[in-house]
């Protein structure tokens, strides 16, 4: 296949989910609404047993950084940004069973990894500007103040970070399509994602055993390198180990992602089941 | 000789049955009490061979296999065992290639993404088989012509008739210019008139635009008029290929009769059915604002006419019911299809 199939596989995919997403207007609230909340509730949490001054002081030392209220939007920016892959990226497969077009998607003579990334990059863009805008908002309502000294590092952080969860969202769309449950599988990963990335903490708050777990998910290393330069103004060399941990997990996730999807298209062949859900 | 559009060797699909779900189908097939565990067989060494350019009917009840074997050719489904082409490729080894030669048109109304346009959607459907963006905007409105929806392109299709979305249905599986056509059942549920206008349709890709057409359908009527050739299938197995004349004469008999009966009760047919020399009797029609039902008989081969009247009329008679019309008619392909299969289309 070439390049431009890809490329028109992709732009499909941003064509058609934008098309049918502004016929669902509401969701718009949620998606606002959603991570200004997290964020609020994190907040309210510090702040309810102690003072701001006696926190901070606490996130210098486990965090090595001041700024606790920058440090939990940052946090939610990029899981929010992983929920979107994984309801995009992840739920693609399944989306178009619910549809009912799985099987005239399958009858296209193009490259279902493109046809995923189309979708998993439909959501980045898409939670994208909703996810920014109210991160924006939580920076002025929380007086969030960010200090980026190494602007390269910010746009490389980022942009690994991104990638990484893209890669993650085709590697859920694979893991998802090996039981037929997308569904309840992508609901259940969220909250222990929140939970072992350290949205709204520090991870090294978490036993040792338990940040092994962490360790395992690139969102750790996306949430850990945006923190330490938007936060720490820190360079490249300061972000190299949590760079090329998301470089390696995209490289890994996708190719994963692509295996399990060819193999389980084949499979659905197989067992006759490509059109049920 | 050019090699054929779709060529099917000893194709055969076996199904696993699915197990009982519960509590307590779970425990019985722990305990070794549960139904044994087994395929079903929805295509069964169907060897087939459509040619270029042919109108192509299958021709069965639900749950003969039609909509296996459709899938099979368009890759949607492996085959357990055999072998199939389309245009000369290997439906299993060459199942992209073949993607791009064939068209494919399933029944019913989902398949589309209803809260786009119907424009919407084929565009989708365009940039997915790597079309130009030129190309594709000036094909669609063509096939929007074809499928006279053109005024109608950028409502949502949530909004179409039955026939509307069945007519973007075609126009969506001939947006790559396919070979090979194929339509799983593409005018169920439709109106009357929906339906013709489906037919029209269908029938112009072979005559107007030199398409492999195989469509599918458990319509006697639809089969008969559209297709060059029919075969006509059962139990997964393809019993008889022959043009429709071919099969009427080979498997129609020399004649159905057509009995019409007042006051006729539920097990008219039945009893009809048990008439010495009657081979099969199915109620074919029931007018309501006259209050009289159709009845079509199938006579055994040797059947005197004379001999099958009288018994018929005694038979009704014996019913309470009343004889208003005893008539001779030349076979259908119904008539050919009960006499192969020994079942009835519906």
């Amino acid at each position: 296949m070439t390049t431009t199939a890809w490329g028109r596989s992709i732009r499909a995919a941003l064509y058609k989910n934008w098309r049918l997403s502004i016929t669902y207007p509401t969701w718009l609230l949620q998606r606002l609404l959603s991570p200004l909340v997290w964020v609020a509730i994190a907040v309210y949490a510090y702040t309810g047993v102690a003072d701001p001054a006696r926190i901070a002081e606490a996130f210098a030392e486990a965090a090595g950084t001041t700024g606790f209220t920058g440090f939990l939007i940052l946090g939610q920016t990029l899981f929010s940004f992983f929920l979107g892959m994984n309801w995009r990226g992840g739920m693609a497969i399944q989306r178009e069973r619910w549809y009912g077009t799985l099987e005239i998607v399958m009858l296209a003579p193009t490259s279902r990894v493109a046809f995923i990334l189309g979708e998993s990059v439909y959501g980045l863009l898409d939670s994208g500007w909703t996810v920014l805008l109210a991160m924006v908002i939580a920076m002025f309502a929380f007086d969030a103040r960010f200090t980026v000294a190494h602007p390269e590092a910010a746009l490389l952080a980022v942009l690994l970070a991104l990638l990484a969860m893209v890669a993650l969202g085709v590697f859920f769309s694979g893991f998802y399509l090996l039981t037929r449950s997308a569904g309840p599988l992508s609901s259940a990963v969220q909250a222990p994602i929140r939970f072992l990335a350290g949205v709204q903490f520090p991870v090294s708050a978490l036993p040792t055993q338990i940040q092994y777990a962490s360790f395992a998910i690139p969102v750790t290393y996306g949430i850990a390198a945006v923190r330490r330069v938007f936060l720490a103004g820190g360079d490249i060399a300061a972000v190299s180990g949590e760079l090329l941990a998301l470089a390696l997990s995209t490289v890994v996730f996708f190719a994963i992602g692509a295996y399990l999807i060819g193999r389980m298209e084949k499979e659905a062949k197989r067992r006759g089941t490509l059109h049920v859900y | 000789m050019p090699e054929p559009a779709i060529r099917a060797q000893a194709l055969v699909r076996t199904f696993d049955r699915k197990p009982e779900q519960g509590m307590g189908a779970a425990i019985k097939r722990l305990v070794g009490r549960g139904p044994p565990k087994g395929t079903i067989t929805a295509v069964d060494h169907v060897d087939l061979e459509v040619a270029r350019g042919e109108f192509f009917g299958l021709l069965g009840p639900n749950g003969a296999g039609k909509t296996t074997l459709v899938k099979l050719l368009s890759t949607l489904l492996l085959p357990s065992s055999g072998t199939a082409e389309v245009a000369g490729l290997d439906v299993v080894k060459d199942a992209d290639a073949v993607r791009r030669k064939v068209g494919v048109v399933l029944g019913g109304e989902r398949a589309l993404y209803w809260r786009l346009t119907g424009r919407e959607n084929l565009w989708y459907f365009s940039q997915l088989y790597d079309m130009p963006a030129k190309d594709a905007r000036r094909r669609i409105d063509a096939l929007l012509d074809v499928v006279d929806l053109a005024d109608r392109a950028d409502e949502r299709v949530e909004n179409y008739s039955k026939g509307m979305k069945q007519r973007l249905h075609v126009a969506r599986g001939l947006l790559n210019d396919p070979d090979v056509l194929l339509l799983d059942e593409p005018s169920i549920g439709l109106d009357p008139h929906a339906a013709r206008s489906v037919r029209a349709l269908v029938k112009d890709l072979t005559t107007k635009h030199g398409k492999t057409v195989v469509l599918t359908t458990h319509y006697m009527y639809e089969a008969d008029q559209l297709s060059d050739r029919v075969a006509i299938m059962s139990r997964g197995r393809i019993l008889a290929v022959g043009t429709p004349t071919e099969l009427k004469e080979r498997y129609g008999g020399a004649h159905a009769l057509v009995v019409e009966v007042a006051r006729a009760g539920d097990a008219l047919a039945a009893r009809l059915g048990e008439v010495p020399g009657v081979a099969r009797a199915t109620e074919a029609g029931h007018d309501p604002a006259r209050g009289v039902s159709r009845f079509r008989l199938l006579p055994v081969e040797g059947a005197t006419e004379n001999g099958l009247a009288a018994a018929v009329a005694e038979t009704v008679k014996r019913a309470g019911a009343s004889l208003i019309e005893y008539r001779i008619d030349r076979p259908t392909l119904e008539d050919a299809f009960v006499r192969a299969t020994g079942e009835t289309l519906e």
